[in-house]
């Protein structure tokens, strides 16, 4: 079953970085200065599909962009 | 499809969140692909009616082997002053969790803050959206909007 709830993993995982999730997100397989590299670490921690995301410096509240 | 929320942290509790150390964002998994069959892997998007079109980070823009600044440019600002970022834009496929492929003209910025962002033209104009706080944790509910051409 998915996890939906992915505060405690990603507060403890590297920042300011690209990390890899396993197929239910319980998991952090990769990380890497790109998004090749966080691919490359899941693939060898046996997971070839994995989640991708983007690991900010600080994890504080968004408001996303918009056009100028 | 209904989809529950998806909780980030916060590295600081908010007083506006009930002084949580996280919240709770309306985020779906997309892949993005080129018209060479290449396609990204899996990455949550953050679905955001404030943004007028899909934004994703640069990165998948090099995966998939797009000349990044071939693209028609642009700039995009945050709702906080500040600088403004280069955005270029190409025709994409967008593969929405497992069920749809749409294709959708969406902008690849170097410094976004999130990994990606699903807007109004191209995500919102392609599927009709509800957000339904009602429940714990809130869902995200999306249904494709058939187009006859």
């Amino acid at each position: 079953m998915a996890q939906f709830d992915l505060s405690t993993l990603l507060e403890k995982a590297p920042r300011n970085c690209w990390l890899a999730l396993n197929e239910d997100q319980s998991e952090v397989v990769g990380r890497g200065e790109t998004v090749r590299d966080a691919i490359e670490e899941a693939k060898k921690a046996g997971v070839d599909d994995p989640i991708v995301l983007w690991a900010p410096k600080e994890w504080i509240p968004t408001v996303f962009a918009g056009e100028t | 499809m209904r989809k529950p929320y998806t909780r980030f942290p916060l590295d600081k509790p908010h007083p506006a969140l009930r002084n949580e150390n996280a919240v709770w964002e309306p985020q779906l998994h997309v892949r993005v692909g080129s018209y060479k069959h290449v396609t990204s892997p899996r990455f949550p998007a953050v679905v955001d009616s404030g943004s007028p079109f899909c934004i994703f980070r640069a990165e998948f823009a090099d995966l998939l082997g797009l000349d990044l600044k071939s693209g028609a440019e642009s700039e995009i600002g945050g709702v906080v002053a500040g600088p403004k970022e280069p955005i270029w834009f190409h025709k994409v496929r967008l593969y929405v969790e497992s069920n749809w492929i749409i294709d959708v003209i969406a902008g690849f910025a170097r410094k976004l803050g999130t990994t990606g962002i699903l807007g109004r033209a191209g995500f919102f104009d392609n599927f009709r959206v509800h957000f339904d706080h009602s429940t714990f944790p809130p869902v995200v509910e999306i249904a494709r909007i058939e187009k006859t051409n």
